[in-house]
Protein backbone atom coordinates (compact mmCIF):
# COMPACT_ATOMS: atom_id res chain seq x y z
CA UNK A 1 0.00 0.00 0.00
CA UNK A 2 2.93 2.31 0.65
CA UNK A 3 3.73 2.02 -3.09
CA UNK A 4 0.19 2.89 -4.14
CA UNK A 5 -0.04 5.72 -6.61
CA UNK A 6 -3.58 5.43 -7.89
CA UNK A 7 -7.13 4.62 -6.87
CA UNK A 8 -7.21 1.10 -8.34
CA UNK A 9 -4.05 -0.10 -6.58
CA UNK A 10 -5.48 1.21 -3.32
CA UNK A 11 -8.74 -0.61 -4.02
CA UNK A 12 -6.91 -3.91 -4.55
CA UNK A 13 -4.96 -3.46 -1.28
CA UNK A 14 -8.02 -2.74 0.84
CA UNK A 15 -9.88 -5.64 -0.79
CA UNK A 16 -7.07 -8.02 0.20
CA UNK A 17 -7.08 -6.67 3.76
CA UNK A 18 -10.86 -7.16 3.89
CA UNK A 19 -10.57 -10.79 2.75
CA UNK A 20 -7.66 -11.60 5.09
CA UNK A 21 -9.45 -10.20 8.11
CA UNK A 22 -12.51 -12.33 7.59
CA UNK A 23 -10.61 -15.58 7.81
CA UNK A 24 -9.83 -14.73 11.43
CA UNK A 25 -13.22 -15.09 13.10
CA UNK A 26 -14.24 -18.51 11.73
CA UNK A 27 -10.82 -19.86 12.73
CA UNK A 28 -10.45 -18.21 16.14
CA UNK A 29 -13.93 -18.56 17.65
CA UNK A 30 -14.30 -22.35 17.19
CA UNK A 31 -10.73 -22.81 18.42
CA UNK A 32 -11.43 -20.92 21.64
CA UNK A 33 -14.78 -22.67 22.17
CA UNK A 34 -13.19 -26.05 21.58
CA UNK A 35 -10.13 -25.46 23.75
CA UNK A 36 -12.03 -23.95 26.68
CA UNK A 37 -15.39 -25.77 26.58
CA UNK A 38 -16.32 -24.82 30.16
CA UNK A 39 -15.33 -21.15 29.88
CA UNK A 40 -16.65 -20.23 26.45
CA UNK A 41 -18.32 -17.03 27.64
CA UNK A 42 -15.18 -15.76 29.34
CA UNK A 43 -12.74 -16.58 26.55
CA UNK A 44 -15.01 -15.20 23.82
CA UNK A 45 -15.41 -11.98 25.78
CA UNK A 46 -11.61 -11.73 25.99
CA UNK A 47 -11.52 -12.27 22.24
CA UNK A 48 -14.07 -9.49 21.69
CA UNK A 49 -12.16 -7.23 24.04
CA UNK A 50 -9.01 -7.78 21.96
CA UNK A 51 -10.80 -6.54 18.86
CA UNK A 52 -12.10 -3.42 20.61
CA UNK A 53 -8.69 -2.64 22.08
CA UNK A 54 -7.10 -3.04 18.64
CA UNK A 55 -9.54 -0.52 17.18
CA UNK A 56 -9.14 1.86 20.11
CA UNK A 57 -5.34 1.87 20.05
CA UNK A 58 -5.17 2.15 16.30
CA UNK A 59 -7.32 5.22 16.21
CA UNK A 60 -4.93 6.99 18.52
CA UNK A 61 -1.48 5.76 17.45
CA UNK A 62 -1.36 6.88 13.78
CA UNK A 63 -2.02 10.42 14.88
CA UNK A 64 1.09 10.25 17.04
CA UNK A 65 3.15 8.61 14.29
CA UNK A 66 1.95 11.10 11.67
CA UNK A 67 3.58 13.86 13.71
CA UNK A 68 6.95 12.44 12.60
CA UNK A 69 6.33 10.33 9.52
CA UNK A 70 4.40 10.43 6.24
CA UNK A 71 1.37 8.15 5.83
CA UNK A 72 3.45 5.84 3.62
CA UNK A 73 6.00 5.34 6.40
CA UNK A 74 3.23 4.86 8.98
CA UNK A 75 1.77 2.11 6.78
CA UNK A 76 5.15 0.34 6.63
CA UNK A 77 5.68 0.65 10.42
CA UNK A 78 2.19 -0.76 10.79
CA UNK A 79 3.33 -4.06 9.31
CA UNK A 80 5.68 -4.89 12.21
CA UNK A 81 3.18 -5.82 14.98
CA UNK A 82 1.06 -7.93 12.63
CA UNK A 83 4.09 -9.78 11.31
CA UNK A 84 5.40 -10.44 14.84
CA UNK A 85 2.01 -11.63 16.06
CA UNK A 86 1.43 -13.86 13.02
CA UNK A 87 4.84 -15.46 13.57
CA UNK A 88 4.09 -16.00 17.28
CA UNK A 89 0.76 -17.63 16.44
CA UNK A 90 2.46 -19.81 13.86
CA UNK A 91 5.08 -20.93 16.38
CA UNK A 92 2.84 -21.31 19.41
CA UNK A 93 -0.45 -22.44 17.88
CA UNK A 94 0.66 -23.85 14.53
CA UNK A 95 0.71 -27.39 15.90
CA UNK A 96 -2.75 -26.98 17.43
CA UNK A 97 -5.15 -29.31 15.68
CA UNK A 98 -8.89 -29.77 15.72
CA UNK A 99 -8.89 -32.85 13.54
CA UNK A 100 -11.44 -35.60 13.86
CA UNK A 101 -10.45 -39.15 13.03
CA UNK A 102 -12.40 -42.28 12.31
CA UNK A 103 -11.58 -45.44 14.14
CA UNK A 104 -9.99 -46.81 11.00
CA UNK A 105 -7.42 -44.01 11.16
CA UNK A 106 -8.69 -41.72 8.40
CA UNK A 107 -7.94 -38.17 9.40
CA UNK A 108 -10.10 -35.09 9.29
CA UNK A 109 -13.55 -36.42 8.60
CA UNK A 110 -14.79 -32.86 8.29
CA UNK A 111 -12.41 -32.27 5.39
CA UNK A 112 -13.26 -35.63 3.88
CA UNK A 113 -16.96 -34.83 3.76
CA UNK A 114 -16.41 -31.25 2.61
CA UNK A 115 -18.28 -30.44 -0.55
CA UNK A 116 -19.14 -26.97 -1.86
CA UNK A 117 -22.54 -28.07 -3.18
CA UNK A 118 -23.50 -29.44 0.23
CA UNK A 119 -22.56 -26.16 1.88
CA UNK A 120 -24.64 -24.17 -0.60
CA UNK A 121 -27.65 -26.45 0.03
CA UNK A 122 -27.17 -26.16 3.81
CA UNK A 123 -26.89 -22.39 3.50
CA UNK A 124 -30.09 -22.13 1.44
CA UNK A 125 -31.94 -24.39 3.90
CA UNK A 126 -30.75 -22.16 6.76
CA UNK A 127 -32.17 -19.12 4.97
CA UNK A 128 -35.42 -20.95 4.30
CA UNK A 129 -35.88 -21.72 8.00
CA UNK A 130 -34.74 -18.33 9.24
CA UNK A 131 -38.23 -16.91 9.54
CA UNK B 1 -19.63 -43.88 11.29
CA UNK B 2 -17.89 -43.63 14.62
CA UNK B 3 -15.73 -40.62 15.11
CA UNK B 4 -13.48 -39.47 17.89
CA UNK B 5 -11.88 -36.14 18.45
CA UNK B 6 -8.14 -36.30 18.86
CA UNK B 7 -6.36 -33.09 19.53
CA UNK B 8 -4.14 -31.41 22.04
CA UNK B 9 -5.17 -31.72 25.72
CA UNK B 10 -7.19 -28.83 27.22
CA UNK B 11 -4.87 -25.97 28.16
CA UNK B 12 -4.18 -25.23 31.81
CA UNK B 13 -3.68 -21.50 31.40
CA UNK B 14 -5.29 -18.69 29.44
CA UNK B 15 -2.12 -18.15 27.38
CA UNK B 16 -3.84 -19.17 24.14
CA UNK B 17 -6.71 -16.80 24.90
CA UNK B 18 -4.34 -13.86 25.27
CA UNK B 19 -2.51 -14.76 22.10
CA UNK B 20 -5.67 -15.20 20.02
CA UNK B 21 -7.26 -12.05 21.51
CA UNK B 22 -4.15 -10.01 20.69
CA UNK B 23 -4.22 -11.39 17.15
CA UNK B 24 -7.89 -10.41 16.91
CA UNK B 25 -6.95 -6.92 18.05
CA UNK B 26 -4.47 -6.66 15.21
CA UNK B 27 -7.00 -7.72 12.57
CA UNK B 28 -9.16 -4.80 13.74
CA UNK B 29 -6.06 -2.60 13.97
CA UNK B 30 -5.49 -2.88 10.21
CA UNK B 31 -9.01 -1.97 9.19
CA UNK B 32 -9.10 0.90 11.70
CA UNK B 33 -5.92 2.32 10.17
CA UNK B 34 -7.73 3.22 6.97
CA UNK B 35 -10.22 5.49 8.69
CA UNK B 36 -7.40 7.75 9.86
CA UNK B 37 -5.12 7.59 6.87
CA UNK B 38 -7.72 7.82 4.10
CA UNK B 39 -8.13 11.62 4.23
CA UNK B 40 -4.35 11.97 3.76
CA UNK B 41 -4.20 9.29 1.09
CA UNK B 42 -7.19 10.81 -0.68
CA UNK B 43 -5.58 14.25 -0.70
CA UNK B 44 -2.30 12.92 -2.09
CA UNK B 45 -3.93 10.75 -4.77
CA UNK B 46 -6.53 13.41 -5.59
CA UNK B 47 -9.52 11.24 -4.69
CA UNK B 48 -13.05 12.54 -4.31
CA UNK B 49 -15.16 11.81 -1.21
CA UNK B 50 -17.17 9.36 -3.32
CA UNK B 51 -14.03 7.41 -4.21
CA UNK B 52 -12.85 7.41 -0.60
CA UNK B 53 -16.25 6.10 0.50
CA UNK B 54 -16.13 3.48 -2.25
CA UNK B 55 -12.80 2.21 -0.92
CA UNK B 56 -14.32 1.43 2.47
CA UNK B 57 -17.43 -0.04 0.83
CA UNK B 58 -15.30 -2.37 -1.27
CA UNK B 59 -13.25 -3.43 1.75
CA UNK B 60 -16.34 -4.44 3.70
CA UNK B 61 -18.01 -6.03 0.66
CA UNK B 62 -14.89 -8.13 0.09
CA UNK B 63 -15.08 -9.14 3.75
CA UNK B 64 -18.77 -10.01 3.49
CA UNK B 65 -18.29 -12.11 0.36
CA UNK B 66 -15.18 -13.88 1.66
CA UNK B 67 -16.84 -14.91 4.92
CA UNK B 68 -18.62 -17.93 3.42
CA UNK B 69 -15.64 -19.50 1.60
CA UNK B 70 -13.56 -18.59 4.67
CA UNK B 71 -15.91 -20.60 6.88
CA UNK B 72 -15.83 -23.53 4.47
CA UNK B 73 -12.03 -23.45 4.43
CA UNK B 74 -11.89 -23.39 8.21
CA UNK B 75 -14.21 -26.41 8.38
CA UNK B 76 -12.01 -28.25 5.94
CA UNK B 77 -8.66 -27.46 7.53
CA UNK B 78 -8.00 -28.84 10.98
CA UNK B 79 -5.01 -26.74 11.88
CA UNK B 80 -6.69 -23.53 13.03
CA UNK B 81 -3.39 -22.01 14.20
CA UNK B 82 -2.12 -21.97 10.64
CA UNK B 83 -5.34 -20.32 9.47
CA UNK B 84 -5.13 -17.57 12.08
CA UNK B 85 -1.52 -16.89 11.13
CA UNK B 86 -2.53 -16.89 7.45
CA UNK B 87 -5.28 -14.40 8.19
CA UNK B 88 -2.83 -12.02 9.84
CA UNK B 89 -0.13 -12.42 7.18
CA UNK B 90 -2.78 -11.88 4.51
CA UNK B 91 -3.90 -8.65 6.19
CA UNK B 92 -0.34 -7.44 6.78
CA UNK B 93 1.22 -7.84 3.35
CA UNK B 94 -1.14 -5.56 1.36
CA UNK B 95 -0.39 -2.90 3.99
CA UNK B 96 3.31 -2.81 3.10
Amino acid sequence: MSLTHNFWMLLVCVTLVGIGNNLWHPAAIPTLAHRYPKRKGLVLSFHGMGGNLGEALRRWSPGALLAWFSWRTVVVINVVPGFVMATMILLMLGALTMVRTREDGAINVAAESWHAGKYVRDFVSLLATAD
Amino acid sequence: MTTATVDSPPPQSLREVWLISAGHGLTHWYTATFYLLLPLIGRELGLSYTEIGLIMTVQHLAGAISNLPGGMLVDAVGRKGYLMATSLFWSVFPMR
